[in-house]
């Protein structure tokens, strides 16, 4: 942890996605981090909130867990989705509240931030986006 | 920049897989004690320890303890502990290459020993490969080992658009290579369907793709060109090199390219050789992705073509570029943090034709290593 990283998840608790951007070299980058990795500089760097929309750049499922908080919800996905060019978060896909079954994902989708409280504490995750354009 | 040449001059390695009531330090005395007796030195010629940092019995001063504990300290001009993951081993042999060339030291042990399997239970061995995920961006969301290469998979079939079960010719060539290798762990037949038919561990990756966890150890003498045994040992090093591009795939943002590309072209270019000059590839395979990935990134076929490339003999014995002669990680052992020094002593055994599946003429090998999720990178050309 880092004061970016404890930053970052008191305004998941609020309930509040944030990611940086650097009014430099525009780069908006998560991990969130001391400074711009791209042209490293530390002044130039905001917290932007974001709207949680973003597309799934990987996803794996998960059939065996070490983490004893995950144990109940075997089998479980972790996806990878991209906020923005270059900005991509680790996350877990879940279904969407209320609806019996979703899909498997593919690369691509498109997904909306939703949170769950897991181990006592809000985590951001993500659904996939009713309204999917044809392709 | 070398002032001497140096070479490996002796190598030992242990039994490899179960080894219930064998502690790692019983393994670093085993292999120690072998490995300057192939030299044709004892310890007290010795003057530089580079080890890797076990998982299962390490201290925080890793190289120090071994060389108090093999009763060697007061000789050493230099200890190093190496914590690059499956890089380790690799690293601190071109480490060690360095040391005697520049006559910073004589003769310098590389030391690579753990016991994850039977040294403690092993749902603790895999809680500790989860530990290893980062603790705010990686853990909170149940993120595993295999579920971090399983993202690289994912990835590259679609990148690819190959079949969900393309890569299970890997741990298949793999297994065939170790059939004829008796100091393989796994040695009976596999088929892809065998693989595909596994369990899935984390989709697409299953569990006949990840590498079993064992116990295990070996150590290489790197001593003046010449001074070794009648045995003659006598393997130079043309080049090695790191290569980074992340830690964490939290991190990686495009999960296209890893540090395996430059260490691997840094290395090559360095040594003046290219893929057609390579005569056998000892190659980290963790994963059956892992391998897929350097293929391509060291460019020994084109991108998205490992699967076909490995399932049509392109890495077997009699292939255009044979890998992993001793079964890899996958079917010889995966040894905690020892892993990948077995893969330079299958290198070493090669190039002084000895190995059980010998490369007829083998002269020039080509490794590499990676820790993490292919985080750090090490490739390193070998010449006998």
């Amino acid at each position: 942890m880092d004061a970016a990283a404890a930053y970052w998840w008191e305004a998941i608790r609020e309930k509040r996605l944030l990611v940086q951007r650097c009014t430099s070299c525009s780069l908006v980058q998560h991990p969130p981090g001391p400074w711009c990795r791209r042209c490293r500089s530390a002044t130039t760097l905001e917290w932007t909130p974001h709207p949680g929309t973003g597309r799934i750049v990987s996803f794996t499922e998960v059939f065996r867990t070490t983490y004893p908080e995950f144990q109940s919800e075997l089998p479980y996905w972790i996806v990878m989705i991209e906020l923005a060019p270059g900005a991509v978060m680790v996350s877990n896909l879940v279904r969407a509240d209320g609806e019996a079954g979703n899909r498997a994902p593919r690369i691509g989708d498109a997904v909306e931030l939703a949170y769950r409280e897991r181990g006592g504490t809000t985590v951001p995750v993500f659904a996939l986006a009713e309204q999917e354009p044809a392709r | 920049m070398s002032t001497r040449e140096a070479a490996v001059i002796g190598i030992a390695e242990s039994e490899v897989g179960r080894l219930p009531g064998v502690t790692t330090l019983d393994l670093t005395a085993q292999v120690a004690s072998a490995a300057v007796a192939d030299a044709g030195l004892d310890l007290g010629d010795l003057d530089g320890l580079i080890t890797t940092v076990p998982i299962v019995g390490g201290f925080p001063r890793h190289a120090v303890a071994v060389a108090e504990y093999l009763g060697i300290a007061e000789q050493m001009r230099h200890c190093q502990s190496v914590s690059l993951g499956g890089a380790s081993a690799l690293a601190g042999l071109v480490d060690a290459f360095r040391l005697v060339r520049t006559g910073a030291c004589r003769a310098v042990m590389v030391l690579a020993a753990d016991t994850p399997r039977s040294g403690q239970d092993r749902s603790a061995s895999v809680s500790a490969f989860s530990a290893m995920r980062h603790a705010a961006w990686e853990q909170p969301f149940g993120m595993l080992n295999a579920s971090a290469y399983a993202l690289l998979a994912q990835a590259y079939l679609h990148r690819f658009g190959l079949d969900p079960d393309a890569l299970a010719a890997i741990p298949v060539s793999m297994r065939e290579h170790a059939v004829g290798n008796p100091r393989a762990s796994y040695r009976d037949p596999l088929s892809t369907s065998d693989v595909t038919a596994s369990r899935l561990v984390s989709s697409p990756l299953h569990l006949l793709e990840c590498s079993p966890i064992s116990d295990g150890a070996a150590a290489l003498i790197i001593g003046r060109a010449g001074s070794g045994s009648a045995a003659g040992r006598n393997v130079g090093l043309l080049s090695g090199a790191q290569g980074y591009v992340y830690d964490h795939v939290a991190y990686a943002g495009d999960l296209s390219r890893t540090g395996c590309r430059l260490s691997s072209r840094r290395a090559m270019e360095e040594a003046a050789v290219g893929v057609d000059d390579v005569d056998v590839a000892l190659l980290y395979d963790s994963y059956s992705i892992t391998l897929a990935l350097e293929l391509e990134e060291i460019g020994i076929c084109p991108p998205g073509q490992a699967p076909d490339f490995v399932a049509s003999g392109g890495i077997s014995l009699q292939g255009p570029m044979p890998t992993n002669t001793h079964g890899g990680l996958l079917s010889h052992a995966h040894c905690g943090y020892a892993a990948g020094i077995h893969h330079i002593t299958e290198a070493v055994r090669q190039l002084t034709g000895e190995a059980a599946n010998q490369v007829a003429g083998a002269r020039i090998a080509l490794l590499h290593a990676e820790g993490g999720i292919l985080s750090a990178n090490c490739t390193a050309v070998l010449a006998g």
